[in-house]
């Protein structure tokens, strides 16, 4: 039962080993969670024939999975008496739910979670739209690849990554924009690095910060923060003028080309060099290579090989490009990069938002937003007709409400209920005092969770959720590829699987609205994924019978039918949207936030290796929180001769909206002028505390990556505060 | 478009017939004729390292004892893996690498079953050599809470340095020093949490002797600190 493999020969008491997928990042590696007679975990193995893997893992993988064994995990339905939280059972629970949500049943949403499985998914939007007669469902995409996805959608027509890690192996060029990708996405860093090495791939990394990778770029492209649409435009113009489009994939599959060159006119080295910072040298030459990068040295990986005379490029972006009031027409800058050279649709190339959850991808997939199906399936007469057969009831053809559309209603009273399932909004949302206030208005809130957190604190009902070693499921991961979760352990305590907890609701109002009860009646993960699969044309050849035949492989969607093998690369013929548009996009003010002379740096927020999110998880795994106990704040040494602070000296960091304690580390891989904080909350300590609840107009993200703030010794921030209320009075 | 066949070659081992593909090792070989030998620093997913010297075998027509697992493998090789002078030398191999491990530790208990099969019993002591002249800078490195590196449970196969740098790409750590100050760090032998190293723990899950070893994962009973076992 135990791994064939013949490494780790210390006794650790293991007397079984699961296979499964890692319940981190969206990269989905291939684990096996060796268990004690405890249902303990007690070691974590790699897969090597995980083909997303590779047999690699990160630290939070191998060892940071122990959080499911934490003591803290929640194990008895929760219910508000008197105003405080008590033990309850399952069926008082779920029906006081069931009487709430008829009650509020016209002004309620349901926020999903990226972290549960397919069938969680699907499960929870089926109830949400059949049940609950509304679209309000989303999830925490909005909150990071919404730009990406809005961008996409109306250039390619589909938001998903185009290519496979695969074409990574493949490529001549890789762009990293705006991703700590040795932080957020190790293996897949791995992966990149072993291209350079071993092929000699060429890296290009765009990013303020200094990043691990960068030891290994051809170029390290440094712009000033929120101006990420006048270099992309400058790259492409440089594209165009060297005579390095590729005009041949203009002419025959994308639109618009003459208009948007136009708009381009002013872009050129010089004056982006002063809109950026960065060189105008740096520009050309990083152009240059991205447009025409040599061939990668030996063999192609599973014939995939540039079938051009130059290498592919593939670009891969992560928060910092989307985390911006302009964080869609970043994206559309980075896209028609993509589209002018030509490097989107091939071997070795591709475009890839590298997905931040272990079911981002999949979470969507299943339905869990505001304007579509389950498959991306519209709203429309047609797409509904077809669900409601199949459902047998009317299903509502209005968008719902996005995720932060759902705070800001709540925050003025527009919103009365909320289910949310798997997510912390009071740790994730910006400007959390604010988020905050439109929780408290909720008149009843639901939380579904494995942990207590800073949301369950505010919930009448908390509903003790399976986590994923409990559970039978699917994730889908940043390529694409449909993998199978497994059960490894016993539910704790009372905990359950998301989608029986959501059936088990479901079938309670259903059957006090008259509604289908029928509908909510499956036995298992697997059915649940089989009616998913009818009725969602991009999964419709997989099952979790066929993933457990094929092993450690699992299917990369589109999989029409069942002897469809999956699809490796998007758009080699054709775009959904068929022609690609162009579209033009001009670069504004850089953030809605920029230093003054009260707030004089710019604060950048994101992820450390050692940290995932907001650290529910990780700080519950006793290598990870001990590896990284501590807020650290890295500010440039000239800024802390500037502000009079030393290395590793307590600091209050504080913006307009709040503050937080953390360490200061001295760094340069962050310009003076600017700060950084992980995102992650240690010791009560949180950067959405700090951070601007500003949007991006066309996705309704907020601005995380763009803040002004100021540096003090602890106690210091009284002066400035008192100063502020002063300054404040005599501008009246 | 018509599979196109792979190649395999045939030969013999312990007078057993066997095939493997043609990119494939005589130890290929040996494991899928099921012959039991040790061989302590190949990885399964890795490639050959050829450094722990256990899996010697005598083939027709070579000279000497080659490592069969950096010998590819040809058709008709006639391979034994056992016989008198194999049999010695490999126990003498098996003494020196038992010799390099403290006594009663880890890396000597999972060494054992080998030992014993072998007849390394102590008698001929050449391992005592090794121990005595033997000296590393640090013996042990606890720095990060993930895991421990004790060097006295190491017999420098280089396993960890190969997943560290072809797994990983890291390339945190590394064989330091020369001849008996030869072992196991990071650079400048700084504490592996100075280092870059990433705490992925590959280096752990392939030491085949236990001198890279977990520390408690959550809340099971090996206290914090680890501490050395040998």
């Amino acid at each position: 039962m135990l791994a064939e493999r013949d490494a780790l020969r210390i006794d650790l008491g293991a007397v079984r080993s699961v296979t499964t997928t890692c319940a981190y990042c969206g990269v989905g590696c291939g684990v096996d969670l060796q268990v004690d007679a405890q249902d303990r975990i007690v070691w974590v193995d790699d897969r090597p024939d995980n083909p997303s893997s590779q047999g690699m893992l990160c630290v939070k993988g191998r060892f940071g999975l122990t959080f499911v064994n934490h003591e803290e995990r929640l194990t008895r339905p929760l219910i508000r008496k008197k105003g405080v939280l008590q033990e309850t059972t399952w069926e008082e629970a779920l029906d006081h739910v069931a009487e709430k949500l008829i009650e509020h049943r016209e002004s309620f949403a349901v926020l999903a979670s990226a972290k549960a499985t397919n069938e969680d998914g699907y499960a929870l939007q089926k109830f949400t739209r059949l049940v609950m007669a509304t679209n309000n469902i989303d999830h925490c995409t909005r909150l990071c690849h919404s730009p990406s996805v809005e961008a996409m959608l109306k250039q390619l027509g589909s938001g998903a990554t185009s290519n496979s890690y695969e074409d990574y192996d493949n490529a001549g060029c890789l762009m990293v924009v705006g991703t700590d990708t040795s932080s957020n996405h190790p293996v897949i860093a791995s992966r990149l690095r072993r291209a350079i090495d071993e092929r000699g791939t060429k890296l290009i990394v765009v990013n303020p910060k200094r990043i691990d990778l960068c030891d290994k770029a051809d170029f390290f492209l440094r712009p000033n923060p929120g101006t990420d649409v006048a270099l992309f435009n400058g790259l492409a113009k440089v594209v165009l003028d060297e005579g390095m489009a590729d005009l041949e994939f203009i002419r025959d599959r994308t639109e618009g080309f003459d208009e948007w060159a136009a708009s381009l006119s002013e872009y050129t080295p010089e004056r982006v060099e002063e809109l950026t910072g960065v060189p105008a040298a740096d520009i050309r030459g990083a152009a240059r290579l991205f447009a025409r990068p040599p061939r990668p040295r030996g063999e192609p990986v599973a014939e995939g090989g540039s079938d051009r005379p130059y290498g592919g490029s593939c670009l891969i972006w992560g928060m910092g490009v989307t985390q911006h009031t302009c964080g869609t027409d970043n994206a559309y800058s980075l896209l028609n990069l993509a589209l002018v050279t030509g490097q989107v649709g091939r071997p070795g190339n591709g475009v890839s938002p590298l997905r931040g959850q272990n079911n981002v991808q999949g979470c969507g997939d299943a339905g869990c937003i505001p304007d579509n199906l389950p498959g991306y399936q519209g709203l429309g007469e047609a797409n509904r007709s077809k669900f409601e057969a199949a459902w047998g009831a009317p299903l509502p053809g209005e968008r719902g409400l996005r995720a932060t559309e759902m705070f800001e209603l709540a925050a003025t009273g527009g919103l009365d209920c909320m289910y949310v399932t798997g997510e912390n909004p009071l740790l994730s949302e910006p400007y959390i005092a604010h988020a905050e206030e439109a929780i408290k208005n909720l008149k009843f809130l639901v939380v579904q969770d494995i942990f207590p957190n800073e949301t369950t604190q505010y919930a009448h009902v908390v509903l003790p959720a399976a986590s994923f070693a409990e559970k039978e499921g699917t994730f889908t991961n940043s390529e694409r590829r449909v993998q199978r979760v497994r059960k490894a352990i016993e539910p704790v305590g009372e905990s359950r699987a998301d989608w029986e907890i959501t059936a088990d609701i479901a079938r309670r109002v259903a059957r006090k609205l008259e509604l289908p009860v029928e509908q909510f009646q499956w036995q298992s993960a697997a059915q649940v994924f089989a009616e998913m699969a009818s009725l969602t044309p991009i999964l419709g050849g997989i099952s979790h019978e066929r993933l457990d035949a094929l092993g450690d492989e699992g299917i990369q969607w589109p999989c029409p039918t069942p002897g469809h093998p999956g699809t490796k690369r998007l758009y080699t013929e054709t775009f959904p949207v068929g022609r690609a548009p162009f579209v033009p996009v001009e670069q504004g003010p850089p953030a809605a936030e920029l230093p003054s002379r009260r707030f004089p740096l710019l604060l950048n927020t994101g992820r450390i290796l050692y940290h995932w999110h907001g650290g529910t998880m990780t700080t519950r795994a006793r290598v990870l929180l001990q590896r990284s106990p501590e807020l650290q704040v890295a500010i440039n040494p000239s800024d802390a001769v500037r502000f009079g602070i030393e290395d590793g000296e307590e600091i209050v960091v504080s913006s307009r909206r709040g503050e937080l304690d953390g360490k200061a580390m001295l760094t340069d891989a962050v310009r003076a002028g600017e700060v950084f904080v992980p995102f992650v909350k240690l010791k009560e300590a949180n950067a959405n505390y700090l951070t601007n609840a500003v949007y991006d107009p066309k996705s309704r993200i907020p601005e995380y990556k763009v803040c002004a703030v100021r540096i003090d010794k602890p106690g210091a921030p009284q002066t400035w505060r008192r100063g502020r209320r002063e300054t404040e009075s005599v501008g009246h | 478009m018509a599979m196109v066949e792979k190649r395999t070659v045939s030969l013999s081992v312990d007078g057993t017939s066997v095939s493997v593909p043609e990119a494939g090792t005589v130890l290929d070989a040996m494991l899928a004729a099921g012959v039991q030998v040790p061989h302590l620093c190949k990885d399964d997913d890795q490639e050959p390292i050829g450094a722990c010297r256990t899996c010697l075998v005598r083939v027709e027509g070579v000279r000497g004892l080659p490592a069969s697992c950096y010998l590819p493998a040809r058709d008709g090789m006639v391979v034994s893996t056992s016989g008198h002078d194999l049999d010695r030398v490999r126990r003498t191999v098996l003494d020196l690498t038992s010799g390099m491990l403290s006594p009663g530790g880890r890396g000597a208990l999972a060494l054992a079953a080998e030992a014993r099969r072998y007849g390394v019993d102590g008698r001929f002591r050449y391992g005592d050599l090794v121990s005595a002249t033997r000296g590393a800078p640090r013996l042990l490195d606890d720095s990060t809470p993930a895991f421990t590196l004790d060097l006295s449970d190491c017999i420098l196969c280089g396993r960890c340095v190969q997943g560290c740098q072809d797994v990983q790409h890291i390339g945190a750590i590394a064989v330091v020093g020369g001849g008996e100050r030869a072992h196991i760090g990071a650079f400048l032998d700084q504490p592996l949490v100075e280092s870059i190293c990433t705490s992925c723990g590959t280096c752990v899950s392939v030491c085949p002797t236990g001198a890279l070893y977990p520390r408690a994962f959550g809340d099971a009973s090996v206290p914090n600190g680890g501490g050395n076992a040998g």
